[in-house]
Parts: C-alpha cells; sequence; structure tokens
C-alpha cells in the first residue's frame, strides 16, 4: 500500500521547472519584454520568462481544456505551471523564441496573454449560483461581462497603472471583493424573517453573530425560547441566515443587487494597503447583461484613465482628488448610504479640517 | 416525456447572452461537461440560489476537504459535491499532476476542473455523495491530499518568494512548507472558532495580500538601508537616477559622487526606489519578519485589515508566536468569530496581554485626542519613576 500523505505536496522544490532551480535567491531584475512576457535576470546573467495567460473569471475549466494547457505547459514550460492569486495562469520558459511560440499557441486557444505593467491584471470572482449555497447574487456572470466589456485594457490599451477587478456574490468576500481596484459585491438588502425551524439553532449563538445586536433571545409563553429581529436596528447582513437554518430572506429575488466598491489594494507603494470603499451602495440585479453595473464600472475606468497620473491606482487618484472632485469628475450621483453602516452615524468617515 | 419548465426555458436564454464575447468564457467550459448549466440558467432566471449546504459525509482521514452542496430542485440539475484540494507551495502544478486531478474529475466528478479558487486551492466539483469515500481513499493513494474547509487553519498562501522574484527577503514557498511540516494538524482538524488563515508574502509589496485578508500574517522585510549597486547607478542614464530619487517619500536618497546613498534610519521599506532601480537596488540584508493580525472579509464586523503586531528576527520566533496566537484564539474566541471580530471586541491591547506582551509605539498608527483615563495608583508611580529625570 502506497503511503497517505499528510498536508500538500512537498518540498516545493519538486514542482518548479529544473531551469529554475539553481537560481532560486539569486535573482537581480525583471523586465518586460512584450505584452503577457516577463525576463527574469539572475545574478550569473541567465534569463528566465514568465508569460502570463488570461483566465475564465471564475476559473473553471472543462477537463478538456485543462488538458491542452497542461499539454502546453509540458511543451514548453517544464511540465509545470502556476495559477496566480488573480486566477491568471504563469508559464515558465527557458528562452524567449519558447515564450513566443507558448504566447501565440495560449492566444489560439481563445485565452488573451497580457496582464502586466499599466493594464488590466485580473479578473476575480467567487461560485455565486454557480455552486455556492449562501449567495445573494450571482458574480461570476458579472465578472464575464465586465471582462467583455474591458478585454481590451488587458493586453492592448493602456491604463494610468495596475486594475484589478473581483466580484462577489455576497458579503463573506470570498471572490475577493474589497480588495482590488473596483469590486462587485453581491448583498442582500432584506430584513430576514424567522421561521418555525429556529428551534433547532443555537439560539444564543446566533444572537451573537449579529453586528449589531438587532437579535434578542425571547421567552414564549409555553416556556420554550425563541428569537426576534429589531427590524429598526437590522443591515440585513445575512450572518444570521449563515448561521441558523431557520433564518431566511423571504424574496431573495426581488431585492438583491450588488454594490461597487473602488480602491482596495495590497501594494505597500504610496498610500498602504487599503480596502475598497463603496461608491455605488446598490445596483438591481439584471442578467444576463448587466447593463447599470457595467455603465457604472466603464464611467469608473474612464474618469480614473483620463485624470490620474502616470502610476497612480484609483485608491492613489482618489486620495488626490478627494471624494468630492471623484463624484463631480465621473458624474455618478453621491447617496448616503455610501457612508459606514456599521457604524451608523458614519463618524468615522466624515471630512474633518480644511483640506480634502 | 415531461415538459421543460418555464425557468429552465429562459435560463437557457440568459445563458446562451452571457456566452457571447470575446473573454475565456466560464459556461462556454461548462458545456463541455456534465456540470448541470440549466439549473445555473435557472438560478439565475429566478434570482435565486438554487443549492443549499446540507449531508454530510464521514470519511475516515480527511475531516476537512469537502463541501456539500445539495440541489434544492433536483428535477432541473444534481448536486454537486465539491472536493478542495491541496496544492504545493506557490500553486505550482506539474502537468502530471494537473492531470491527474483531470482523471479523478472525469471518473467521479462531472468531467470539470476548478483550477483555482480564490483560497488557492483546487476545486473537483460534481462528486455523487455515494462515491465521495471512494473518491478520497483513491486521491489519497495517488499521493494527494483534500483540505482547507472549516474552522481550521485553511489553505496557507504564499506569494513566488525567491523562487522567482528578486525582492524577496526570504523563501516564502519553504515556510509554508515548514508550516504544513510542523502544523499540519491545524489544517488538518477543525477544532477552532473558526477559521484561520495564515498569508506569507516574501516583501513589502505584499503580493500575498497578507495585509488585507490574513488572520495571521507574515510579511519578509528589513531593517535598516536597501543596498545601493552604485557602479549600476552611475552607468544609469540621468531621468532614470533622478527618478529613483524623487520616487523616495521620506527623502531618504541623496545623491553622492555620481551614485546615491540612502539614509537607514529614514527609510521606511516601501519598495519605490528598489522598484524603479532595475536591479540596482536590492533589500537591505538585515531581514526581519512582520506578523500581522486579524483581518478578514467575511463575519461580524464587515472587512478589516489586518493590524501589525510585531517585528520578529528569526523564523523559529514566527513559528513560536504563530502557536502563541492560535492558543489565544482558541481559548478566546466566540464561536464563529474571527480573529479580526475578537481584536474588535477586546482590542488589541486585550489580544497582547493574552500573548503576554505590551502595546507599543510600533503598533500605533495614531493617538487619541481626548484626555479622559482614569489613572489608577500603580500607573501613576510607573509613570512617575519613568518621567523622574528626564528632560534634564
Amino acid at each position: 500500500m502506497t503511503e497517505r500523505p499528510e498536508g500538500p505536496p512537498r518540498p516545493y522544490l519538486n514542482f518548479v521547472p529544473d531551469y529554475v532551480k539553481d537560481s532560486i535567491g539569486k535573482w537581480v531584475t525583471h523586465k518586460m519584454q512584450e505584452g503577457g512576457i516577463i525576463e527574469h535576470i539572475d545574478s550569473r546573467g541567465k534569463k528566465v520568462y514568465t508569460v502570463k495567460a488570461a483566465s475564465t473569471p471564475n476559473g473553471r475549466y472543462s477537463t478538456i481544456t485543462m488538458r491542452q494547457i497542461t499539454a502546453l505547459a509540458r511543451k514548453y514550460a517544464g511540465a509545470t505551471m502556476r495559477f496566480t492569486q488573480g486566477l491568471n495562469m504563469e508559464f515558465i520558459v527557458g528562452s524567449l523564441e519558447k515564450a513566443k511560440a507558448l504566447k501565440q499557441e495560449l492566444k489560439e486557444l481563445g485565452f488573451p496573454v497580457g496582464g502586466w505593467k499599466e493594464h488590466l491584471w485580473s479578473l476575480t470572482s467567487c461560485a455565486g449560483y454557480f455552486h455556492c449555497a449562501l449567495a445573494a447574487t450571482d458574480a461570476p456572470s458579472v465578472i464575464q461581462n465586465i471582462a467583455n466589456s474591458l478585454s481590451r485594457y488587458f493586453d492592448e490599451e493602456e491604463l494610468p497603472a495596475k486594475l484589478t477587478i473581483a466580484g462577489s456574490g455576497c458579503p463573506s468576500s470570498c471572490g475577493g471583493s474589497f480588495l482590488t481596484d473596483i469590486s462587485i459585491n453581491g448583498i442582500h438588502t432584506e430584513i430576514p424573517v424567522i421561521t418555525e425551524n429556529v428551534k433547532n439553532c443555537d439560539l444564543q449563538g446566533t444572537a451573537f453573530t449579529c453586528p449589531v445586536g438587532a437579535i434578542q433571545l425571547k421567552t414564549l409563553p409555553d416556556g420554550g425560547k425563541t428569537i426576534e429581529i429589531r427590524e429598526s436596528l437590522c443591515i440585513g447582513c445575512g450572518l444570521c441566515v449563515g448561521a441558523c437554518g431557520g433564518i431566511i430572506f423571504q424574496t431573495p429575488e426581488k431585492t438583491d443587487g450588488h454594490a461597487i466598491s473602488i480602491g482596495g489594494k495590497a501594494s505597500a507603494s504610496r498610500y498602504g494597503t487599503t480596502l475598497g470603499r463603496i461608491v455605488v451602495p446598490f445596483i438591481p440585479n439584471e442578467p444576463p447583461h448587466y447593463e447599470k453595473t457595467i455603465r457604472v464600472v466603464e464611467t469608473i475606468v474612464e474618469t480614473w484613465k483620463k485624470d490620474a497620473k502616470k502610476g497612480e491606482r484609483i485608491a492613489d487618484w482618489v486620495d488626490r482628488i478627494g471624494w468630492e472632485k471623484f463624484f463631480e469628475k465621473s458624474g455618478l450621483p453621491f447617496y448616503p448610504q455610501s457612508m459606514d453602516y456599521l457604524d451608523i452615524r458614519g463618524i468615522t468617515t466624515l471630512r474633518d479640517g480644511s483640506g480634502r | 416525456m415531461t415538459e421543460v419548465p418555464e425557468e429552465v426555458k429562459k435560463g437557457r436564454e440568459i445563458v446562451k447572452e452571457i456566452e457571447r464575447g470575446s473573454w475565456p468564457n466560464f459556461l462556454k467550459e461548462a458545456e463541455k461537461t456534465r456540470y448541470p448549466v440549466d439549473l445555473y440558467g435557472a438560478s439565475l432566471y429566478l434570482k435565486r440560489d438554487l443549492f443549499t449546504t446540507g449531508g454530510y459525509v464521514s470519511v475516515p482521514g480527511a475531516p476537512t476537504g469537502i463541501l456539500m452542496r445539495v440541489t434544492s430542485r433536483p428535477d432541473i440539475g444534481e448536486s454537486t459535491n465539491v472536493v478542495r484540494v491541496l496544492l504545493p507551495s506557490g500553486n505550482f502544478i506539474t502537468s502530471d499532476m494537473m492531470d491527474k486531478f483531470c482523471d479523478f474529475a472525469d471518473k467521479f466528478g462531472v468531467g470539470m476542473v476548478h483550477a483555482l479558487s480564490t483560497g488557492q486551492n483546487v476545486e473537483i466539483p460534481g462528486i455523487p455523495k455515494d462515491r465521495i469515500r471512494e473518491f478520497v481513499t483513491e486521491f489519497r493513494d495517488a499521493g494527494l491530499e483534500i483540505g482547507s474547509t472549516g474552522d481550521a487553519f485553511r489553505n496557507t498562501t504564499t506569494c513566488v518568494g525567491a523562487t522567482l522574484c528578486e525582492y524577496a527577503n526570504m523563501d516564502t514557498m519553504g515556510m509554508r512548507d515548514e508550516f504544513y511540516d510542523k502544523f499540519n494538524d491545524y489544517a488538518k482538524y477543525p477544532t477552532f472558532p473558526h477559521k484561520m488563515k495564515l498569508k506569507i508574502s516574501g516583501c513589502p509589496l505584499d503580493c500575498a495580500r497578507t495585509t488585507q485578508k490574513a488572520d495571521i500574517g507574515v510579511v519578509g522585510s528589513w531593517v535598516g538601508a536597501p543596498i545601493v549597486d552604485n557602479k549600476m547607478i552611475s552607468s544609469m542614464p540621468k531621468e532614470k537616477v533622478d527618478a529613483i530619487v524623487n520616487s523616495c517619500p521620506t527623502l531618504a536618497i541623496s545623491r553622492e559622487n555620481g551614485g546615491i546613498s540612502i539614509k537607514g534610519e529614514d527609510c521606511i521599506q516601501c519598495m519605490k526606489c528598489l522598484r524603479n532601480g532595475e536591479g540596482a537596488i536590492k533589500p537591505g540584508d538585515k531581514k526581519t519578519f512582520l506578523i500581522y493580525v486579524g483581518g478578514k472579509l467575511r463575519g461580524k464586523k464587515g472587512p478589516l485589515t489586518s493590524k501589525l503586531l510585531m517585528r520578529v528576527d528569526t523564523k523559529e520566533e514566527v513559528m513560536e508566536k504563530l502557536e502563541k496566537i492560535v492558543e489565544a484564539f482558541t481559548d478566546h474566541a466566540a464561536r464563529k468569530e474571527r480573529l479580526g471580530d475578537l481584536i474588535f471586541r477586546i482590542g488589541m491591547k486585550g489580544l497582547l496581554e493574552l500573548l503576554e506582551m505590551k502595546l507599543q509605539a510600533l503598533n500605533v498608527k495614531d493617538l487619541r485626542t481626548n484626555v479622559f483615563y482614569p489613572v489608577s495608583e500603580e500607573e501613576r508611580q510607573e509613570i512617575a519613576n519613568d518621567l523622574a529625570g528626564r528632560g534634564k
């Protein structure tokens, strides 16, 4: 009998291409060769190339396509490949000729090659209706539409700086929304109701999940316990629905939609790590083409492209011009609901002093 | 012949619309498999999620790694239970390994692989409930491991680190391997109040997003000035050197006999000059590790960024602190409370107390702007003693 593993396959050296192994820790610099091909140079002048290709927005592939991709990795990239944080495919190739040939073959397979420097880097999405059990709204179909409308920025047209986009179907943000320059965040907008099944739940635990203390324990006349939701306090976050099967959203088809946030980034450059800020608090869920969402995203990208200085990501740009100018320049309406709802009066997000 | 329900017909129209466009399309991919696309279409039309969680399969040797997804409309499409697969560090997947995933997906699943989830795992969807045991046994016999679900350590993600990047201050992928060597039980058995995530970045540019969504984040950094190769700098055109000098937000870079010099005490390790330096500037050689805690997106208090906990000098200390933080978390967090929410409830001061540490200037971004503070007699003495003799 073979020995069964504990933990992920290790050590990692077994999985990187042979021609990378002796350069580990010795890299000196990298530069762009052409769209989607980066040259890495080590201290002895040895060069390898990384080729980056776009992926489907939620990373789903049929095994038919995936076998074609692994065949390409076998042919060009030392029979190994990696997927990046942004769900893009990366192949590490030993020579520039091979890199160019691989780029060509990837394009023929239908995968754009590019996504570095001042371009659209990545589009990520959670599962949404595809197989999640808690989705408030669908995310992959929204991101698919955004990808189609912004695809030229991945490999052709330039932007002021890096742009990442993510979409999640509910406030859990599994798709990585809030982390990216533009994020689509699915939201529940209704107040959940309590059904009979609530008696099977851990009532105290459920009450504890509420961030605003809107769930109260109640004793019934017959001595049994139940809970009650105070509607005036509820912010519709849906945490109690996830915690207890007896609490449900009654009419998700009427009320679901998404909020759009901008300006999330992890990079330490300039102003440091930020999470996205909600600029549009609600757009109704309108498959298949989500016209309103696409229009807002395009408006934000176009305004940023026109107004930002080179190297300024959306967060840096808004930090420079201020939110008042952002709404003025983009023409998007400002909604008071963009203020922090968990901190109900929004004191911490109000402007102070005379500057921005 | 049964009639096709209205929502399926409408759903198919919606799906057809989404399949248009040039970008790689997940629905076109799904059509090549046995995934129930009709069910997805119907949920788009009904604007309702047609999957629910439910069911439980006890699989020996696999306490984590299985997600049960039950269809609420069995007349349209079948349940698609998902098995989550752990990948080698840095998500490097050999072609043989990926082909093996495809073989399993064809044999047990619907012929689809989820090549990467946002948690950096491969997922194989569509495994029927009664075949999960068989799947797991065969899968583990093939030398592969499932995991990363439930209230345990989810998949530890890293940037590529020293393997492919010149900015890296440490071997991030090696550190991940070491984490699993030491703490695999944390990852395998769901015994925590809520999930935990460890992320490791090799430099402050933070490609692994440790400062955004890691309960425990480790960032490789250095103390003092970066190392400058002035031979390379002097051969650069003037504009490029200007760009390097001007990029410094703290004005730590000055010109010096044709080259540049960086004042170590002014450097904030922002990586700007390294990015402009084209290999002439490298991270400093006095390496440190920054430990961040409490980042998360999901849960009670909404998305929170990670907060800097401390700076340590060795990898061993990182592992030691990691264990302490996990202990404090398991002992003091309420059920379904993430570390970030715990910090929100008890304060950073509270967490540091649990770790037998004190709040330092290092932890602080800003100080309070009010004077209110009931001083205890002990503190009165302590402050008086501290300040005695200062300023002379």
